[in-house]
């Protein structure tokens, strides 16, 4: 991505209230044109609220975004002509086939007829779902409706893109065919701002990553940036049968566990049911320690590189946040 | 930047296609629909004839199930504007997320406003038709060119209901709740509005201005005229019944704008 590339969408000091409740605050943030990017996020985190806004469904509280040079609460209506969405929640009409929903919304885009009809063509075979274009909604399966919605956002050829969780409940297959779909209209020059809980996804995909918490931007930048954001070298995971070695030697485990953090060993431990996390900047050290001075209950100790996931968890937390 | 070839943009303007998504629909379930509606006058005229017998009772010089047909005819067409529109406004936007699913298009709030008000006076006019054949059948009266004025006096007061049942349907999240506003507002205006009795000798003379003022009332005087004939000014009703209707159609717009872009 080169530095100097137009900027497609822009965010400054977006922030959206309800109530006392703060669910997006002071979002800064540029994406350029061509460029694909990731916002993460705890549940509740600010991303759909934060691209509802972008769209012109809600308005901001303060602030402002401009998308594709408009100004998103000046002129709603003109931004979401170049905008193709996928909106987090199913949205296609249950009254309506497939090419039905495909039809009404080629419509509802003022679409000239001879170009709407070709463009339901190439969309019916870019999601695969020729064979289902007479079927309702309700006769497709979870995977089956999620492409149709992609289709639908492809129809008018936007050249930016907003999905909201494209791929959550999609199979393993489903989900591979979305990548690749999304991919192709990166090799296109579109401009994607996709939301995920699938850090593989974003890593994959994305050219940069913002994590979002509490609907503050906590992070941005490449993946290998925000890898390098981890104050750790090396993650060292250990698993154990809580069950198996009893409460009482499982407590005495994690107490041994903290004792190394206490020590110097790592610089911060992840407990959870028979799994621990430690992040250390002395791997070798550690994991002799772990070897001798700890009793040996271990099912899998596994010493390795920091990914993404390790990132995300030391930047969010590894509470729920709901 | 991407740039598609400069596309010249459809004349249609979205509100067009959604009435006519809307009655693509209705088009479905037309029998069952029109079932329904006549349904109620039915039942509600052999009643009454049953009880009162036939031409033993007059109001203002009519035979009384002539008298109460226009009111019978115009709470079937008001009903089925009000509950369509919003119960429709209510399952697309709170269940199915088809409204959502509009509003990711370039459509304005009067578009939305506009498509869904005008869909659910049309379905309204047309099962109003219904009933007006059923009622000239069972109650007997000419059907005859000036009948047709039914059409456009229906029409406009079913825009008002259309207009009212979407600004209750944007504001509400569930169904029974549309039930009891709907009836609380309907029946008392129809029933008011003169339905079964002559509201110009038959009420204490306090109330007759206020009631005069009502489009429900204006609706089923000029139903009446237009009907079985009678006196009034049948383009003064339907100015009162529009502009009425426009400043139903300002508050829709407005409780969309404040509620659901919040
Ligand atoms: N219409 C609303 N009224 C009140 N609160 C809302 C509304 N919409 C969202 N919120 C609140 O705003 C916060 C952010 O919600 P949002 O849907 O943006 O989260 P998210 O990051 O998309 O989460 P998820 O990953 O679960 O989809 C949450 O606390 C949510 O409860
Ligand atoms: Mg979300």
């Amino acid at each position: 991505m080169e530095p100097s590339a137009p900027v497609a969408i822009a965010l400054e000091g977006l922030r959206k209230c309800y109530g006392d409740l703060v669910a997006v605050d002071d979002l800064r943030l540029e994406v350029n044109e061509g460029e694909i990017l990731a916002l993460l996020g705890p549940n509740g985190a600010g991303k759909s609220t934060t691209l509802r806004m972008l769209t012109g469904l809600t308005r901001p509280s303060a602030g402002s975004a401009t998308v594709a040079g408009i100004d998103v609460c000046v002129d709603a209506v003109g931004v979401r002509r170049h905008l193709g969405i996928v909106p987090q929640e199913n949205t296609l009409d249950r009254e309506l086939t497939v090419r039905q929903n495909l039809e009404f919304h080629g419509q509802l885009h003022r679409l000239p007829t001879a170009y709407r009809r070709r463009r339901i063509e190439e969309v019916l075979d870019f999601i695969d779902l020729r064979h289902r274009q007479h079927a309702f909604p309700s006769e497709l399966s979870g995977g089956m409706k999620r492409r149709v919605t992609l289709a639908k956002a492809l129809l008018h050829e936007p050249p930016i893109l907003f999905l909201d969780e494209p791929t959550t409940g999609l199979d393993p297959q489903s989900r591979r065919k979305v990548w690749d779909r999304i991919m192709q209209l990166r090799r296109k020059g579109l401009t994607v701002l996709l939301t995920t809980h699938h850090l593989d996804e974003a890593e994959l995909l994305c050219d940069r990553i913002g994590i979002i918490d509490a609907g503050r931007l906590v992070a941005l930048g490449t993946p290998a940036q925000l890898r390098a954001r981890l104050p750790a070298s090396g993650v060292l995971e250990l698993t154990w049968d809580a069950v198996a070695i009893g409460p009482a030697a499982a407590a005495r485990l994690e107490a041994d566990l903290r004792r190394l953090v206490g020590e110097g060993l790592a610089t911060e431990l992840d407990l959870r049911g028979g799994r621990a996390r430690l992040q250390t900047e002395r791997k070798g050290e550690l994991l002799r320690a772990v070897v001798t001075q700890l009793p040996d209950h271990f099912s899998g100790i596994d010493l390795r590189q920091p990914r993404l996931e390790d990132v995300y968890l030391h930047l969010t937390g590894s509470e729920t946040r709901d | 930047m991407i740039e598609r070839a400069a596309l010249p943009r459809s004349k249609v303007p979205p509100w067009v296609h959604i009435v006519r998504k809307e009655l693509h629909v209705y088009a479905r379930t037309y029998y069952t629909e029109v079932t329904y509606v006549i349904l109620f006058p039915t039942l509600l005229v052999l009643s009454l004839r049953w009880g009162i017998g036939e031409g033993k009772v007059t109001v203002a010089g009519m035979e009384y199930l002539r008298f109460i047909a226009p009111g019978v005819l115009l709470l079937a067409a008001v009903t089925t504007a009000f509950f369509n529109v919003g119960f429709i406004m209510i399952f697309e936007k709170e269940y199915s997320g088809a409204f959502q699913g509009i509003l990711t298009c370039p459509v304005t709030v009067t578009d939305v406003v506009l498509g869904k008000v005008v869909s659910g006076a049309t379905k309204a006019t047309i099962n109003g038709l219904a009933v007006t054949l059923l009622l000239a059948v069972v109650v007997g009266f000419p059907l005859q060119a000036t009948t047709l004025l039914v059409i456009p006096l229906l029409f406009v007061t079913s825009l008002l209901f259309s207009a009212g049942g979407l600004a209750m349907g944007v504001v509400l999240r569930k169904g029974y709740q549309l039930g009891s506003i709907g009836n609380l507002v309907i029946l008392p205006a129809t029933f008011a509005g003169g339905m079964f009795f002559d509201y110009h000798t038959q009420l204490p003379s306090s109330l007759i201005p206020i009631v005069a003022l009502s489009p429900v009332t204006m609706a089923i005087d000029g139903l009446r005229s237009t009907m079985i004939g009678g006196s009034g000014d049948i383009v003064l009703q339907m100015v009162g019944i529009t502009i009425a209707f426009l400043l139903m159609f300002l508050l829709a717009r407005w409780t969309y704008d404040a509620t659901l872009l919040r």
